[in-house]
């Protein structure tokens, strides 16, 4: 695999004592009982406004791999403490918000509701469930000793869009080779795939984003990641897709747009109803190489960067 | 009650108009891109009230020597989170903040010349938006002149303490913008409290983590916390309890950074 310089923050991050990869695995965030959607640690849950993210029920699910905890860590039942932790990060807030010891941790769905009352709905809120050791302890060989040590986690990360398009689009892990077959680079990191040009048509039906299965790590790192390289590339990918169609947009399209949930009728409602054409020129004609050099300048330019396709 | 805010595109309208004409905008440009939002509420008075104590506070301030801005922001920083008496909603509004800098008759953005930027040497007045775009709060929230020190003020703000600001007596504009505002390890208030307060206590100066032959610093000491922030959950730990930890890592300093 080429040394790729990878600027946004590891999730697999090297311990300096035994830590449970997958202890929390079960654990779910959802939106409320009826619709039991589960995220994955992955996904970034993406909520367009902040009336969306009110009318949510978030809450958690609480499946724990107990044994595999225990034997992962070399920590006893008695010595685990295990929370919640909201991360408010436009407001610089992290704070425990739900504490049990492990040996009580409810069974039952636990409502957020309440707790996220004292934060911003911020648009860029973690929410991570962490198990650590509730105390410090003499032990230390082959061991975590201190209080608060992690000894397993998992992040759930909610940005709320504020405005911005935020397109529901399939994300493809391909091999190396459908990058040569379209003659780029192996190295590419990601592209966006488009499957046709009728953009009356949902974003989901339109468009895959591919990421090259080598970086697959690097992913992960970028799907939880809220550092300025992963802003800006997740910015760039957006900015990739809405300024291709945006031209479409200026051309002055006539056509009817009956579907909200059609591409172009997203990317129009996303643009603000006066602007005007010079304010329209300069986001096209500036706002995607802005993007695109805060993103060079963040990330580097190694061989897989310098071939990112925007 | 609701609040007043401005979308970012609006208030760039205003920084634009406010630039070339000299400082001057129109009012009813502002009143036209001000914006009712109805998911928190304020009360517009306490603006009013807040920029005019930070008015006073710069008309104070005679600019001396090269901790003048380090001192007004400590001493600002309290009154803007002590007056506007906001919530996390409100507080977390982009639009709140960019209404709060050019709305209330633009003196925030005076304020922020004042601060951040040129100074006319014939008039001694600030020049107009010569401040970089970023701290009348036109890119990230929490770069933004007021947001910021907000922000400063909110982690290190304890409700019905004695001295509930305690702590901004560390006047460095390094420490607060890079180690405060900006790394993870601070936004959890008895970790920046600690980290602040072992600081102030010991006396440790800011240091240079390019020179290995010099004395460590609180630049050294912020970078050690944050690797260890990786893997140790600050949030389980109490101001006490974390007072110490950095205490203790920083007496070990030579173990981990080689410097005295």
């Amino acid at each position: 695999m080429p040394n790729l310089t990878w600027n946004a923050r590891e999730h697999h991050q090297t311990y300096p004592f035994p830590f449970s990869e997958h202890a929390l695995d079960n654990v779910q965030f959802r939106l409320g009982h009826e619709e039991d959607v589960g995220f994955s640690p992955l996904e970034i849950r993406r909520i367009d406004k902040v009336e969306d993210w009110e009318g949510c029920s978030p809450e958690l699910l609480i499946e724990l791999d107990e044994a595999a905890l225990m034997a992962d860590t070399g920590v006893s039942k008695e010595e685990i403490e295990f929370s919640v932790i909201v991360r408010d990060r436009d407001l610089n807030k992290f704070e425990k918000v739900k504490s049990w010891p492990l040996v009580t941790i409810p069974i039952e769905p636990i409502s957020l509701v309440e707790d996220l009352q004292s934060f911003s709905w911020a648009r860029r809120l973690d929410i991570a469930v962490i198990a650590s050791l509730a105390s410090s302890s003499e032990e230390s060989e082959f061991r975590a000793s201190q209080k608060g040590s992690v000894l397993a986690n998992k992040t759930f990360s909610v940005r709320v869009g504020a405005g911005r398009f935020a397109f529901d689009i399939p994300r493809v892990l391909v091999d190396p080779e459908a990058f040569v077959e379209r003659n780029m680079d192996r190295n590419t990191v990601w592209y966006v795939h488009w499957k046709g040009a009728d953009y009356q048509r949902t974003p989901g039906e339109l468009l895959e984003i591919w990421y090259n299965k080598e970086y697959e790590d690097k992913f992960i790192a970028l799907a939880g990641g809220a550092d300025s390289a992963t802003r800006y590339i997740l910015e760039s990918m957006g900015a990739d897709i809405f300024f291709d169609i945006l031209s479409e947009v200026l051309r002055g399209t006539d056509n009817d747009v009956s579907d909200p949930a059609s591409l172009i009728s997203m990317v129009q409602n996303a643009l603000p109803m006066d602007i005007e054409d010079a304010r329209l020129e300069y986001m096209k004609q500036d706002g995607s190489s802005r993007l695109r050099s805060r993103c060079w300048k963040a990330a580097g330019t190694n061989s897989a960067f310098a071939s990112l396709k925007f | 009650m609701g609040y007043s805010g401005i979308s970012l595109d609006g208030a760039k309208e205003i920084f634009e108009v406010r630039k070339n004409g000299f400082g001057s905008v129109p009012v009813d440009l502002v009143e036209r891109k001000s914006i009712p939002r109805p998911d928190g509420d304020f009360d517009s008075v306490l603006a009013k009230e807040t920029l005019n104590q930070i008015y006073e506070l710069a008309a104070d301030n005679d600019k001396d020597g090269s901790t003048w801005r380090a001192e007004f922001d400590c001493a600002c920083a309290p009154i803007i989170h002590r007056t506007l008496e906001l919530s996390a909603h409100v507080a977390g509004s982009s639009e709140f903040w960019l209404w709060f800098t050019f709305g209330n008759d633009g003196l925030g953005a005076e304020l922020v010349d004042w601060r951040y930027g040129k100074t006319d040497k014939e008039t001694l007045s600030p020049i107009p938006c010569s401040a970089r775009e970023v701290y009348f709060g036109l890119e990230r929230l929490k770069k933004g002149m007021f947001a910021k020190l907000w922000i400063s003020a909110n982690v290190m703000y304890v409700e019905g303490a004695a001295e509930p600001y305690d702590g901004f007596q560390v006047a460095d504009v390094d420490l607060w913008d890079s180690h405060i505002i900006d790394v993870d390890f601070a936004s959890v208030p008895n970790a920046a409290r600690a980290f602040v307060k072992v600081i102030r206590d010991l006396k440790i100066e800011r240091g240079d983590m390019s020179k290995p032959n010099e004395p460590a610093g609180f630049r050294d000491l912020a970078k050690e916390i944050r690797r260890r922030y990786a893997t140790t959950a600050f949030e389980m730990l109490d101001e006490r309890e974390l007072y110490q930890w950095v205490k203790d890592v920083w007496e070990e300093r030579e173990a981990w950074c080689g410097k005295s």
